[in-house]
């Protein structure tokens, strides 16, 4: 009946019109993955969204929460027009107002869930957007009108339909939602968000609190989602969740939500990084913006800002301008410090703080080149491109600080001043990576140096000169930020075993994920963050950038999966540093080690991209990293079952929906059966049942 | 070098003045200077030119992409403004509106050039001299031929001829097809180039061209079965194509995922076999898409894949009393009946299968029209999908056929030489040549026995050191290469079922791309190029792991490499090719194509510096000893 019902719908709707028929298929949650049927062969019909966000434990959560996760298998629908802002209490203003902004972000995240949203419009707010949210704290005249206005707006904000008003915020014009009615039915639903802020931090911090509680309840007509959380960050992770928690509702032209749930959350790592080089290519403010965005919505919260490189210096110094000047690509290609402090107070907004780097003494070349020609003498040393690149250094450019010129050090002093001016950073990295001692073998400077002082060209006295590098910036670093309590970051290396003082550094582990030499900084009780570049690189995707076999890259490319898997507790645990997980995962006590493992930061080094594909080449793989770092998975259940991957395929919708460029795992077909597309092992994994 | 510290003292007060508008007011500090055929950087001075001005001028030969079979140019530029471009035209019938339109692409693309350019339009904002503002481009086309269609026997040749007078700059193009028309427009417009001090263009104030490309079947497959692809992004994907003079869309469209393609006699098709209401591709974006095409010179090929590869689409026959027109489909655990999830085969035992196939070669052979070619898939069929499936078995029981192997690929034969039939009915008994990928029927010692070279082109998408390929030649089979070692664009990504790197791993780089040579394989092989039946070659995008978010950096630059290789056929391998490839990268950049990028823009900036020669020895003796090598990273 059904089938010739169909049949007799396709003969009278017209060619352009017959795919607006209802879907001739249903979903069910079947052991945690929606499985496609035939409709009618269901009493049910269950659309997809509807089974992915109630199906499972964790529903289509990305990172999976820590804490208790109970949602109920219901959801209930409602236009976007019908949600506000019934309560946003902190006793903090600049809290308030950037509640107000993460409530923003979370709103047109919503509006983005209609599929008709045009995927042009889903930029980043631009600075004017946000411009009325800019908190300033110099002028004492602006202040108190921003004290004024503030309380306005939050009496406002208490009163008003938020986001039903008649001119909607310039950032949901274009949605969908607002030009067609919803279902009848659901546009009497209400949804109400109900935060609670208690502390009134507004900058993160390795320890700050960023655990949350979110609680959704619907009573009759009134969904009330109410949000705890000591700090700002905690609570826009709640948010996040919150629109994970939301799924488009095709039948309604409106959105629904999971009818009741319950959740606790807190991340099991405080730092879980992503570090982008921008030396070596250009990427313009707002892919950085959109990258932070797509960093929001997978919970992470370190961005360290490989600035420059040998090949340019693209940072404006307002101290030093000539640096740019000469060190830029183009004219084109500079952050300037607005961009900067735009990016930065972007970033805080998503609950993510910047670590800038200016590195040294490798990878130093472009913008180097004024300080000669005004007599100050050569303050990087291989430059020169008449010497082969591989005998001076790891690729081209060469160049390299020249620690024994006394010039660098004041220049290097006004460049960290910007950066604290410009980021107000709560740590700096100094990079510390690829030092080519054959550089300051081949400089007859360095050379006539070291005879002078009748000391060998030994690798002992190079490991002195770099160390003389080193202390002095790290005091320049320290006289820069006057005061205030900036830790430097530095790149793990023999080096960093033998000088690097380990209350004041925090070490960024390098070594591949089976090298026993992070053993060493554990038990020598150096702060660490793992960067295992066997298993967190992204940079290894495509061709070699020079020539046509790069012997110094893998032959595999880490995938999804080596992301996932890669845990620095089980690292640990591997060389013999005992119960590493018993004690500090499961007993979520404090220990020494908890101290000393801070996280986790994946990298990308520009050699082969630039803002056209950035997004694919790291999404999702970083999706997969975040979710390691957040939620320490401590068994191997989900990837062996193929749950993980299937939460993953929701997550990559759900951003590209926003707006982000996210590699597809597989064919479309896979979401659209979760069950269709296992391994063998996977179908074995199965067979033993998972709730 | 006097001047020197002046110039510096003068950016000095510029900067102090204005801190962060240096960029606009100082001039640029570095500039670049041709040195044999290579732009060295260094400091500005009145002997140095704008990357962009030397580039052009000075890139050994040209920077024109793919390279021309021959090209001679001045070093001298002649700037003018996109807005004064004349054209006169000689051409008949049909061509002159196609020749219309290409110029007018021509135009968008110069307008593209400006870093500026968004949607449609750039601001040129001058201030200009008189000799640029008077200056104008004269373009001068003359087209033989009043073919509007592309064969395989097109003639796609062109000779164009740039002159300078005064304030006028000439090109004039002759060309026996429009097709060659066109390429010579795309040379053309690759001799230009934006210059930042004068806001304006500068084109080659001379040049003789006289090109036409070694392969008459120059493709890229795009897979929308697995994932669907927007007709904007198809769209894109043509006009990179056009930029790299590629000349087929061969058009994987459906598979037994996904059945994206809207028929209007068989209108279930889509609804139970598409992923949804919105990703569907009316007959209305075919036919649009099949015609963006050809005002590029891109043949829009259709493959229909059969009997693997279909599946949800086919499932609605038993409930129209058609019984099961497809087996298999979605049949469990996938492992022991396809390739790949989910399955689904065509059954040969029920007739009313042919009627609906029939039906839709009628409609694609229609939307597609006029076709010159057709693919008819014909890969990776699972002989044990039929031999559990109880209907093809009493079939082939009751009709004595056997059930061993032979016996099934010689009912799969029989299926092709039907399915043939089809489109051909369908094309009012036109045959055309029609295109099957390697598979079991063309296995050693097979292929004669059940194909006929005369009616079949085969795709050959095995390595390139396979025994098959020399077979295939040596019996007199016409070929396309996309042998997937070196040109299958979807490989060196995590496994999309399973752990691990995907099947055709490792990824493969531009380089690997631009190295494989046809003729060379086949010389490998048999002794011989087999010139006359090599007709080209086609990089294949399959989708299980792309959609269009990743379509342009899956695609380009490597399409690039592809098409030169198809193109020029050149006798040296990649590394002469890659400044002037990273160059054409940038050209796509600005043509709003996401390419990927393969170099730090420094290589860009410094020519010749990013080389490879001893990498490998520096590596070693950086990492033997630390004592003087570079400390672990």
């Amino acid at each position: 009946m059904k089938v010739f019902l169909a049949a007799a719908l396709l003969a009278l709707a017209a060619a352009e019109s017959f795919f607006r028929l209802p879907n001739p298929y249903s979903y069910n949650c079947q052991q945690g993955l929606c499985v496609r049927q035939e409709r009618g062969k269901t009493s049910r019909h269950q659309s997809l969204e509807t089974c992915q966000i109630t199906c499972g434990s964790f529903g289509s959560i990305w990172p999976q929460p820590t804490g208790k996760v109970e949602l109920s298998k219901e959801t209930v629908s409602f236009s976007p027009r019908q949600m506000r802002v019934t309560k946003a209490a902190t006793s903090d203003k600049r809290v308030a107002r950037m509640l107000d902004n993460a409530i923003q972000h979370f709103t047109r995240n919503i509006h983005f869930l209609h599929p008709d949203f045009p995927q042009t419009e889903k930029q980043p707010l631009t600075p004017e957007d946000f411009e009325s949210l800019k908190f300033q704290t110099e002028d004492p005249a602006q202040q108190e009108q921003y004290r004024q206005r503030s309380e306005y707006d939050r009496d406002q904000l208490r009163q008003r339909p938020t986001y039903s008003r008649e001119e909607p915020e310039s950032f949901i014009r274009r949605s969908p939602f607002l030009r067609e009615r919803s279902n009848p039915g659901v546009e009497s639903h209400n949804v109400n968000i109900e935060m609670t802020v208690t502390a009134s931090d507004h900058k993160l911090r390795l320890d700050t609190d960023e655990s949350y509680n979110l609680v959704i309840q619907t009573v009759e007509d009134e969904t009330t989602a109410t949000i705890l959380a000591s700090t700002y960050y905690g609570a826009r992770h709640a948010l996040e969740t919150l629109s994970q928690l939301i799924a488009y509702d095709d039948i309604n032209n409106a959105v629904q939500i999971v009818r009741d749930a319950q959740i606790q959350d807190a991340p099991r790592f405080r730092y879980r990084g992503f570090m982008l080089d921008t030396g070596r290519n250009f990427y313009p403010k707002e892919d950085l913006m959109k990258l932070l965005d797509s960093m929001a919505y997978n919970k992470m919260n370190y961005f360290h800002w490989h600035i420059n490189d040998a090949a340019s210096f693209p940072m404006y110094s307002n101290r030093i301008p000539k640096m740019t000047y000469y060190g830029a690509y183009d004219a084109r290609k500079v952050y300037y410090p607005q961009d900067i402090r735009d990016i930065v107070e972007y970033a805080n907004l998503r609950g993510i703080s910047v670590i800038p780097e200016i590195g040294g003494p490798a990878h130093n070349a472009a913008g180097w080149q004024w300080a000669e020609k005004e007599g100050k003498g050569k303050l990087a040393l291989c430059t020169d491109s008449n010497e082969p690149w591989f005998e001076l250094s790891k690729e081209p450019p060469s160049g390299q600080m020249n620690p024994i010129n006394p010039e660098v050090y004041p220049i290097l002093g006004e460049l960290y001043r910007d950066l604290m001016d410009y980021f107000d950073p709560e740590m700096v990295h100094m990079g510390g990576d690829d030092v080519s001692f054959k550089c300051w073998q081949s400089s007859e400077e360095i050379q006539q140096y070291l005879s002078e002082n009748k000391l060998e060209s030994t690798s002992r006295q190079y490991f002195e000169l770099w160390n003389t590098y080193q202390s002095s910036a790290y005091n320049k670093l320290q006289e820069a930020a006057q005061g205030r309590k900036v830790t430097p970051i530095i790149h793990s290396s023999s080096f960093a075993r033998n000088y690097i003082n380990k209350d004041a550094y925090i070490i960024q582990l390098n070594e591949d994920a089976a090298d026993t030499a992070i053993a060493d900084y554990i038990n020598n009780g150096y702060k660490v963050i793992f960067s295992n570049q066997d298993q967190w690189n992204l940079d290894y995707v495509t061709s070699s950038w020079i020539g046509e076999k790069a012997d110094n890259s893998p032959k595999v490319t880490p995938t999804w999966e080596n992301f996932y898997s890669n845990s620095p507790f089980d690292i640990i645990s591997d060389f013999g540093i005992t119960n590493a997980r018993s004690d500090v995962v499961d007993s979520q006590q404090s220990s020494n080690l908890r101290d000393l493992v801070l996280g986790g930061e994946a990298t990308l080094q520009s050699h082969e991209i630039d803002n056209n594909g950035l997004q694919s080449k790291i999404w999702p793989r970083l999706s997969a990293f975040a979710e390691r770092l957040w939620t320490d998975p401590t068994d191997s259940l989900g990837l062996d079952t193929g749950f993980t991957q299937k939460r993953l395929n929701i997550q990559r919708a759900r951003m590209v929906r926003r707006g982000i460029r996210v590699d597809p795992l597989q064919p479309e077909y896979c979401m659209q059966d979760e069950s269709a597309c296992y391994s063998v092992e996977q179908y074995r994994a199965r067979k033993s049942p998972v709730n | 070098m006097a001047s020197v510290p002046v110039v510096i003292q003068v950016v000095a007060a510029v900067l102090a003045l204005l801190p962060s508008a240096f960029a606009q007011e100082a001039p640029p500090p570095w500039g670049w200077a041709c040195d044999e055929g290579v732009c060295v950087k260094g400091t500005a001075t009145d002997a140095t030119t704008s990357l962009n001005q030397c580039k052009l001028t000075c890139t050994p030969e040209s920077v024109v992409w793919p390279h021309p079979s021959s090209i001679l140019h001045s070093s001298e530029v002649s700037f003018f403004l996109p807005t004064n471009v004349t054209r006169r035209v000689s051409c008949q019938e049909a061509v002159c509106p196609l020749l219309d339109q290409a110029i007018d692409l021509f135009l968008d693309n110069l307008q593209r050039y400006h870093p500026d350019y968004a949607g449609g339009s750039a601001p040129w904002e001058g201030p200009w001299d008189a000799s640029i503002v008077s200056h104008t481009l004269d373009l001068d086309v003359t087209i033989w031929n009043a073919d509007d269609r592309l064969h395989l026997d097109t003639d796609e040749s062109y000779q164009l001829f740039v002159t300078t007078i005064a304030d006028k700059t000439n090109a004039q193009i002759v060309a026996a097809t429009f097709f060659g028309a066109r390429h010579a427009l795309e040379t053309l417009s690759q001799m230009v180039e934006y210059e930042e001090g004068v806001d304006a263009l500068m084109v080659l104030s001379s040049a003789t061209v006289e090109d036409a490309p070694t392969f008459p079947y120059r493709g890229t497959l795009l897979d929308t079965s697995r994932n669907f692809f927007s007709v904007k992004s198809i769209e894109r994907t043509l006009d990179a194509m056009a930029a790299n003079k590629l000349n087929t869309f061969h058009w994987h469209i459906t598979d037994s995922h996904f059945f994206p393609m809207q028929l209007e006699t068989l209108p279930n098709m889509a609804y139970y076999g598409a992923y949804g209401s919105r990703f569907i591709y009316s007959t209305a974006d075919i036919r649009n898409l099949v015609e963006y095409g050809r005002i590029r010179g891109i043949r829009v090929l259709a493959e229909f894949d059969a009997p693997a590869h279909v599946g949800n689409g086919w499932r609605w026959g038993e409930g129209q009393g058609l019984g099961k027109l497809a087996v298999c489909v979605n049949r469990e655990p996938w492992q022991s009946y396809c390739v790949e999830p989910p399955c689904g085969q065509l059954n040969l035992a029920n007739p009313n299968m042919y009627d609906v196939l029939g039906q839709i070669y009628n409609e694609m052979v229609e939307l597609f029209s006029p076709i010159d070619l057709f693919h008819y898939g014909g890969d990776e069929v699972n002989l044990n999908c039929w031999n559990t499936t109880d209907e093809i078995t009493s079939w082939m029981d009751e009709n004595n056929f056997g059930r061993d192997d032979d016996a099934y690929y010689n009912q799969w034969s029989i299926f092709q030489e039907k399915s043939r039939q089809l489109p051909t009915t369908a094309n009012g008994g036109n045959e055309v040549p029609g295109i099957l990928w390697t598979s079991h029927l063309t296995e050693e010692g097979r292929a004669d026995q059940y194909l006929d070279p005369t009616k079949y082109i085969i795709q050959i998408w095995t390595t390139g050191t396979d025994k098959l390929i020399g077979e295939l030649l040596e019996k007199n089979f016409r070929v396309i290469f996309s042998n997937y070692d070196h040109w299958y664009l979807d490989c060196g990504f995590g496994a999309w079922v399973g752990e691990g790197n995907n099947w055709c791993s490792p990824y493969k780089g531009w380089q690997a791309v631009y190295d494989n040579s046809p003729l060379d394989i086949a010389t490998d092989l048999t002794g011989s190029a087999h010139e006359d039946l090599i007709l080209g070659g086609e990089a294949a995008l399959w989708t299980e792991q792309a959609d269009e978010m990743v379509l342009d950096a899956r695609l380009w630059p490597r399409g690039a490499a592809l098409a030169e290789r198809l193109w020029t056929n050149p006798s040296h391998n990649w590394e002469p090719a890659e400044t002037r490839l990273i160059h054409q990268r940038q050209r796509l950049v600005a043509r709003g194509i996401e390419a990927d990028r393969i170099q730090p823009q420094w290589c860009l900036q410094n020519e010749g510096l990013c080389y490879l020669k001893g990498v490998h020895q520096g590596c070693q003796a950086m990492g033997d000893t630390e004592d003087a090598g570079v400390t672990k990273a």
